[in-house]
């Protein structure tokens, strides 16, 4: 029952052994290697937002660059998050820059705080979270259902109710979100 | 990085459909704890293509950038070589060719006869696990003029999406593309490529590598070029959709062993309301975000589909059904149950002032000069002759049948509900602040009176009756959103939504736009400034701007915080928060004195 507390446990020390290495010593070798480490995902990003290969690929040789004097100046607490917002932030200003909008200003630095902290052995919290999901609507409780606890992926989801791919997604995404708003609001009371 | 992480080969294989599905859950579940995850897959699967070359292009590209001097001289040594043999190849090429008559052919209308192929090998894909095969390798890529470069990809699309691919290929055939073509280039060794090319489609091309004549020419082909990976020279990769999927079976037997063939199946059924029993005349039948067909006047429908597909039923203020078919199902009845959901948002419009090209329904903009001179009782009236298709009736005839009612309403606590509506078919009154309404309707009129908030209510008339008071119950379920348009008047403001300046005659708001441009830049100054400083360890500040935005908003509202530059206690994003709120509270209920 633990799956809205965040599963991924960052590898955070080798991640910031090769910073620590590269504000060291300034040398690129060791940001390259962790940048390369994260560059499908960076990539995979520029593509959701720039929908072209190629520019795609520039976009991650710049963020590179960015990378290169951002590393040294921010006090960075978890690299993948923040490099996420870093690439986001990129992707969204090289689309306005086409559009002369404003550009907000990169943030310092970002905290991602995991900020559920459910305590599974607790029966109230596990009676809270399947009345919560008796509230939540039937196609988000299905794919709910289907997903954490029968453990079946997306596709097998959509032979099994018939919704389509996105709206599998959606409904799990929306019906994860859901959930979290109707515990807190538990634990408040 | 942990070898846990998904990288690049497993997501492509992910959505490719290849994963077994454990690790297919297990990585989409990881995708929903990890908003960098979840973006990529969506990046990827907006783009169908396969992105490792991309991919081991950019792993080059970074390589080079962090030790320029050892990578350059190297890889040009390769490259060279074959460059300039391709030119030469090219070059005696184009001479030939340009030796026969120059009328521009395109690949899509080469007879297929020019093709040399074995005839049993014409509608035969390449086998599945060869070409998985092929796809892990991504460090070994085949060399020029070896057998399998020219792999057939396995298309991106999974079981459910042969109707897509279908789809696909139709729009293929229909370009005039004889799908012989394709399979002879997909089965063909590469030594045959030049015969294929025998069409005169690329005599004109000065492109160096002959397979990028192709490129372009024929539909569903598409080539991609790896020169970019590492220990590879210039070889390039064929690329294209299984153009044989014109029948179903062929298609299928690409998609690899899971699948079965889909076969194409009649269905019929009767499309009823869930409560009444009665049929639902026009209901739509969809499949795969399509519709398909309508209903009968008896609710009757028969479709089309595929075997196992999904039919969706749709009439309007009706809950939408899904239902998957079941293998072989012919037959289908569906019943519909009435939405019962509220409204979500009611949009009321008055006379809204708008360019031209923020229009997007029939509205008609009638400036206070087109009715002010006009001596006319009731407001439809002044309409009268301004806007075309609108027809208003003085319906003099009738008056001595009508009647003028007064009244009062009031909630049931007594408390005067302003602003209620009282209406029948064609007359309609507002009450008052203090809850009075006068109406001159038909002497047998129903009245209905409603408030927003309020149950309304419909009361009939009785003949001789002059006063009509009335209680309203209030309503349990509220609407989701109202929004409320008057006079607008957009200013530069407009990008942001925010407010608007409400002007006309009976407006007693005298807003001051400059102050409020002011008033709102400082406040954004200093959260700016606030944000940028919130995790540091300010004990105090340089900043000028933003200790004159904070003075500025000072001099007029309350600051919980000091202003002064040895202030501590910048670093708190929450107790500007609160300050925010409470300075934009200030400003809504002091807008309207004409602030300086």
């Amino acid at each position: 029952m633990n799956f809205l507390k965040s599963q991924s446990k960052p590898n955070n020390t080798a991640d910031e052994g090769l910073l620590l290495e590269y504000r060291q010593t300034g040398n690129l070798a060791p940001l390259a290697a962790l940048y390369e480490s994260y560059m499908h995902l960076v990539y995979g990003v520029c593509l959701k937002y720039l929908r072209d290969e190629e520019l795609s690929k520039d976009a991650v040789m710049q963020i590179f660059e960015e990378l290169i004097t951002k590393a040294t100046r921010h006090d960075i607490k978890q690299f993948k998050p923040w490099l996420y917002v870093l690439s986001r932030n990129f992707c969204l200003m090289q689309l306005r820059s086409g559009k002369k909008l404003q550009m907000e200003s990169l943030p310092d630095f970002v905290e991602f705080v995991d900020d559920t902290h459910l305590d599974d052995d607790r029966e109230e919290d596990i009676t809270a979270l399947e009345r919560c999901k008796q509230k939540l609507p039937a196609a988000q409780k299905i794919s709910i259902q289907l997903f954490y606890m029968d453990e079946k992926c997306y596709k097998e989801i959509v032979d099994d109710t018939g919704y389509t791919m996105n709206e599998v997604k959606s409904y799990i995404q929306n019906g994860k979100r859901n959930l979290k708003i109707c515990l807190e609001k538990n634990r408040e009371c | 990085m942990s070898a846990k992480d998904p990288n690049i080969s497993k997501i492509g294989k992910y959505l490719k459909g290849q994963l077994d599905i454990r690790v297919m859950h297990r990585l989409e579940r990881e995708a929903q704890d990890d908003p960098f995850l979840m973006g990529a897959l969506d990046g990827y699967e907006t783009n169908s293509k396969d992105q490792e070359t991309n991919l081991a292009d950019l792993k080059e590209r970074l390589a080079k950038r962090v030790a320029p001097k050892n990578e350059r001289s190297t890889l040009l040594w390769h490259v060279l070589p074959i460059a300039a043999c391709l030119l030469i190849m090219f070059g005696a090429g184009y001479w030939f060719f340009s030796a026969t008559p120059d009328k521009v052919q395109y690949a899509n209308v080469v007879k297929p006869t020019t093709v040399v192929t074995k005839p049993g090998n014409i509608i035969q894909p390449i086998n599945p696990i060869a070409k998985a095969d092929l796809n892990n390798k991504t460090s070994k890529k085949p060399d020029l003029k070896s057998p399998d470069l020219l792999a057939v990809q396995k298309p991106k699309y999974n079981v459910s999406g042969v109707n897509d691919l279908i789809g696909r290929d139709t729009a293929t055939i229909k370009a005039g593309l004889p799908p012989l073509a394709i399979n002879t280039v997909q089965d063909n060794p590469v030594g045959n490529i030049e015969k294929l090319l025998q069409g005169k489609a690329v005599q004109n091309n000065p492109i160096p590598n002959v397979e990028l004549l192709l490129q372009g020419k024929v539909a569903g082909l598409n080539i991609q070029n790896y020169a970019g990976a590492p220990g590879l020279r210039g070889s390039v990769n064929i690329r294209g959709l299984a153009a044989d999927s014109l029948n179903n079976n062929s298609a299928n037997r690409f998609f690899g062993a899971k699948t079965k063939p889909a076969s194409i199946s009649l269905i019929t059924g009767k499309i009823l309301d869930a409560i009444t029993g009665e049929p639902m005349a026009a209901a739509t039948i969809g499949s795969g975000g399509k519709g398909l067909t309508q209903a009968d006047t008896s609710g009757r429908y028969q479709v089309t589909v595929n075997d196992g597909s999904t039919l969706v039923f749709t009439y309007q203020g009706y809950v939408t059904q899904t239902v998957k078919l079941n293998p072989g199902q012919k037959n289908l009845n569906i019943s519909l149950t009435a939405d019962t959901k509220n409204l979500s948002e009611t949009v009321i419009r008055g006379y809204v002032k708008r360019k031209p090209d923020q229009a997007n329904n029939a509205s008609y903009i009638i400036t206070g000069k087109e009715v002010q001179d006009n001596p006319v009782g009731h407001v439809e009236q002044l309409l009268q002759g301004k806007v075309t298709g609108l027809n208003i009736q003085n319906n003099a005839a009738a008056k001595k049948n009508l009647i003028t009612i007064s009244g009062k309403v009031t909630d049931k606590n007594g408390v005067p509900i302003s602003g209620a509506l009282i209406k029948n078919a064609t007359k309609f009154a507002n009450t008052d602040t203090n809850g009075r309404y006068r109406i001159t309707v038909n002497i047998d009129s129903t009245l209905r009176v409603t408030s927003l908030g309020s149950l309304s209510q419909l009361v009939k008339i009785t003949p001789g009756q002059t006063t009509l008071n009335l209680k309203l119950e209030q309503e349990d379920n509220r609407l989701a959103e109202v929004s409320i348009r008057g006079y607008v008047k957009r200013s530069r403001d407009q990008t942001t939504g925010a407010s608007y300046i409400i002007t006309g005659k009976d407006n007693n708001c005298k807003e001051n736009a400059r102050f409020k441009r002011r008033f709102f830049k400082k406040i954004v100054i200093a959260e700016q400034y606030i944000s940028e400083h919130a995790a540091g360890d300010t004990t105090s500040t340089r900043s000028g701007k933003f200790l004159r935005a904070l003075k500025f908003i000072k001099k007029r509202v309350q600051v919980s915080f000091p202003t002064d530059k040895t202030a501590i206690g910048y670093a708190d994003l929450k107790i500007f928060g609160q300050n925010k709120s409470e300075w934009l509270k200030w400003y809504e209920a002091n807008k309207c004195n004409n602030l300086k």
